[in-house]
């Protein structure tokens, strides 16, 4: 009788695929929310919520990267649009950052300066990486 | 990419053969709620499960399955 409940076979594979989806992304809405709540309106400390802002941006990205890996239609980053994108990135949370907590200090630039220039960094190789290794992958299958 | 509707003739095949849902859906490996849907017109099959339905009921693919409004 088991087997039967959970007897899979291609419509419940996308039944399943489907339900997966909608609750990741309740759960990541979900995750997003307490971070929010803890940290305005309980008033946590940053330090306390780095393990759910972790989770939730490995959550996240992890899902996208998988998901355009595996799509591998991605168009692929040459240097000039990589650069431009990074610095238009750098720029813009480096421009929020100081309008909200003004100019930092020389000595906190390790969690200032740093992560504001570091972080689209990652982020642009990333997405460089996911595409470049996606489109290879989807290329090799074809060939074969 | 343009929605196409699928219509079918499985459940006349499935018939012509004396067969239960229950006994198409076990010798394509599907469940009996899956051959029910398809038959139904609301779910479509993957070209893998099409094809397989085609050889279990002696049909071919087309006489089995067509785009709405084109038959």
């Amino acid at each position: 009788m088991f087997q039967e409940m959970f007897a899979g076979d291609e419509r419940s594979h996308g039944i399943n695929g489907m339900i997966a989806q909608i609750f990741l992304g309740l759960t990541q809405i979900f995750l997003a929310v307490i971070v929010f709540y803890r940290l305005y309106v309980v008033g946590q400390p940053d330090s306390e919520l780095n393990d759910l802002r972790l989770l939730l941006a490995f959550s996240i990205f992890g899902y996208i990267a998988a998901r355009l890996f595996y799509g591998g239609i991605l168009p692929e980053l040459s240097w000039k649009p990589a650069l431009i994108t990074y610095a238009g990135l750098a720029g813009l949370i480096t421009v929020v950052c100081l309008l909200i907590y003004g100019w930092p200090a020389p000595a906190d630039w390790a969690v200032t300066w740093l992560p504001a220039l570091l972080g689209p960094a990652i982020i642009v190789g990333l997405y460089a990486l996911v595409a470049y290794l996606g489109k290879r992958r989807v290329e090799r299958e074809i060939t074969e | 990419m343009e929605e196409v509707a699928i219509d079918n003739k499985l459940k006349l095949a499935r018939v012509e053969n004396d067969l239960t849902q229950s006994e198409l859906a076990e010798r394509v490996g599907v469940t009996r709620q899956t051959i029910g849907l398809i038959e139904a017109g609301k779910y479509n099959p993957t070209l893998k499960l099409c094809l397989m339905l085609a050889r279990a009921t002696g049909k071919s693919l087309d006489e089995l399955f067509w785009i709405k409004g084109e038959r």
